[in-house]
């Protein structure tokens, strides 16, 4: 009962934050997350990335963007969570991996779990299609040369 | 209406100490006369405190039901989501009838979340033998649950050794790990409808795969 507020507050965090990355505007990242930020991408990888990995990440990534859209199909705050299900859509730019990937839209699913103390998110959890993501730039899925 | 009874016991507490003895020594004349006194100021305080904490009581109660009821639906929702992935870890063609029952006849489940063509319950269980089959030591482990409302998200790591052929890749004998987020929505104690995102290519990398640009034809 008296989580609902700190939820609702969360919640709203987390909203902006997606509103935020589909203006291109990544600087906010620094703001609405914790210094001590993980990123676990895929949702059990040994390596998190830290705030400032996933800062320049960011950053890389959004370089390949000409158009970036969340569409949050579902979002659900409980005690310290945050959990997200969106459609992402992308219009890229530019080259990935020698492709031109210029003009290429893509659209693909996400859920995000994120964990919040004190205003900030100290903790993301993601499952993307990423699979999927590559298929629709034109890539596919090769057994791996012996070299 | 614990809160008001509370109170009472605290009225009648205060009674007490205020006599050495209960009931009222009628012997104790000196003793009694200020204790009739006392009892006088006192039971109309008690009986007010009673009144005011009863009529709030009623609020208090009924939104702390509802509080109740809600956190042991999410627990029972809890359950049938561990007790599902327990049947799933067992994983023979015979426990798809076991494992049906957990489900409403027109489940859905979306596999990539965003799919726009979910998959019933039996189309779902037929995509997972091939798994059985290629990964024999196959495990689902439950790394985190927890509900809200009708919703349960976990998130699940799926671990097993390619033994047997898989998605057209001969088996490596390398073990896997891979990561998945789930929202499962409850009705009634049943499962209706389901959105998964998982880890494809990194499963597919961990066998041996890699992207690269496709070949024109």
């Amino acid at each position: 009962m008296c989580n609902t507020e700190i939820e609702e507050q969360n919640k709203a965090l987390i909203l902006k934050w997606c509103e935020e990355q589909d203006k291109g505007n990544i600087d906010v990242f620094l703001d609405l997350f914790a210094p001590d930020f993980l990123y676990y991408d895929p949702s059990n990888s040994p390596n998190p990335m830290s705030k400032r990995e996933t800062y320049e990440y960011l950053i890389e990534g959004f370089k390949l963007f000409k158009k970036v859209s969340h569409k949050i199909e579902e979002i659900i705050a409980v005690d310290d969570k945050v959990i997200v299900r969106a459609i992402c859509h992308f219009t890229h730019k530019g080259e990935f991996q020698g492709i031109s990937v210029t003009g290429k839209e893509v659209e693909f699913s996400e859920i995000v779990i994120f964990t919040i103390r004190d205003g900030k998110v100290i903790e993301a959890r993601e499952e993307t299609d990423r699979l999927g993501w590559f298929q629709q730039l034109g890539f596919e899925l090769k057994p791996k040369e012996e070299k | 209406m614990e809160n008001g009874s509370l109170f009472m016991l605290i009225g009648l507490r205060l009674l007490q100490n205020n006599n050495d003895s209960l009931p009222i020594s009628k012997e104790n004349k000196l003793g009694e006369d200020d204790s009739m006194k006392k009892l006088y100021m006192i039971l109309p305080l008690v009986l007010i405190l009673c009144f005011v904490v009863g009529c709030q009581d009623k609020e208090v109660m009924a939104e702390l039901e509802e509080f109740r009821a809600q956190a042991a639906l999410e627990e029972q929702n809890i359950a049938l989501v561990r007790h599902m992935y327990e049947e799933l870890n067992k994983g023979t063609a015979a426990d798809l009838e076991a494992a049906k029952e957990l489900a409403v006849p027109d489940y859905s489940h979306y596999y990539p979340s965003g799919n726009p063509k979910p998959v019933s319950f039996e189309e779902m269980w037929a995509s997972l033998l091939p798994i059985f089959e290629a990964f024999p030591d196959f495990n689902w482990s439950i790394e985190d649950v927890f509900a809200a409302g009708d919703k349960v998200v976990v998130r699940i790591v799926f671990r097993g050794t390619h033994q047997g052929e898989f998605m057209g890749i001969p088996p490596t004998g390398k073990k896997v790990e891979v990561g998945g987020l789930n929202i499962l929505r409850i009705e009634n104690g049943k499962f209706v409808e389901d959105w998964e995102d998982a880890d494809m290519l990194g499963w597919m990398i961990q066998l041996g795969m890699e992207l690269k640009p496709k070949e024109e034809r």
